[in-house]
């Protein structure tokens, strides 16, 4: 397991994970959230990231939650699983956005690390800490299969 | 004006970042006759190639680690070398063009420049090529060791 994640993320080191790719610059935390691996979403303008037209351009959460809201999610109250669904955990430290994970079909959940690894956790909150922040909230979309 | 080159000398960088570099990509650079002095304020101070690579291997070696960008271009080497303003932006090039990082933001902020397409948007390795295809068309030029040694 690299060092890092040990040091920096100790819940999630005592509660065990799985380091689930190599580091990758080509894709963040957001993008792997909403199921892709070959872009970096970021607000920042200019530089050349993409983010969706339908969200506001801003660090504030609330664009994050626009972001998700605008490919289909709604915000809802259970982290658990649900038949038909697929749900995402939106992370944020203050009122900025910090960090995206998604919930795999085993109710596990799977995270992209900045430009780091993919890993799999056993709970939203397991990246609950000085680096991620604080769980904003949980949003589900019905899986397109059951549309 | 034209800006010296500054040589990547492998032995002041080990010197400076306390680790050997890999000979075969020594570099000179070209800033092109006063292609970036209009582009944002003078700096402060009087930035060197030494200092940029200092500020740059800092920033990749004590980024906070698994962060996205709006945390980690917040570190203080990071914001130091955009402070140093049109001077930095052909390291940055050749940076980019060598080690690939998401030098992006520091470009941007000191050129103003937004040269990656809709297209290309989040797209890593297409933003360092429309990133550095702006910077060849803006007069920037860079010369590995590795392509003359091949002439």
């Amino acid at each position: 397991m690299p060092t890092w994640i040990d040091r920096q993320l100790p819940r999630l080191a005592s509660e065990g994970y799985s380091v689930t790719s190599e580091p990758d610059d080509c894709y963040n935390c957001i993008a792997y959230a909403a199921g892709e691996n070959h872009r970096w979403w970021t607000y920042i303008t200019g530089e050349g990231y993409y983010w969706p037209e339908h969200a506001s351009r801003t660090p504030a959460i609330a664009s994050l939650v626009e972001v998700f809201a605008g490919l289909g999610y709604e915000i809802c109250p259970d982290v658990g699983a649900e038949d038909g669904y697929e749900k995402v955990a939106l992370y944020r430290i203050g009122d900025r956005w910090s960090h995206a994970a998604r919930q795999l079909p085993n109710g596990m959940w799977s995270s992209k690390l900045g430009p780091d690894e993919d890993i799999s956790h056993a709970t939203p909150e397991s990246l609950a800490g000085a680096s991620y922040g604080t769980v904003h909230c949980i949003m589900r979309r019905r899986k397109p299969s059951d549309g | 004006m034209t800006t010296k080159p500054t040589p990547a000398h492998p032995e002041l960088r080990q010197r400076i970042t306390g680790r050997p570099e890999a000979p075969a990509i020594e570099t000179t650079i070209a800033q092109p006759p006063g292609a970036a002095a209009a582009l944002a304020p003078e700096p402060a101070t009087n930035p060197d190639w030494a200092d940029f690579e200092r500020l740059a291997d800092e920033w990749v070696r004590e980024r906070p680690r698994g962060l996205d960008l709006h945390f980690t271009t917040e570190h203080p080497a990071y914001q130091q070398i955009i402070a140093m303003g049109p001077p930095a932006v052909p390291w940055l090039l050749q940076r980019l063009a060598e080690r690939p990082d998401h030098w992006f933001a520091a470009l941007h902020q000191i050129t103003g420049a937004s040269p990656v397409p809709p297209e290309s948007r989040g797209r890593f390795r297409e933003m360092i090529d429309a990133w550095l295809e702006w910077g060849r068309q803006q007069g920037y030029t860079w010369e590995s060791a590795a392509d003359a040694d091949m002439d």
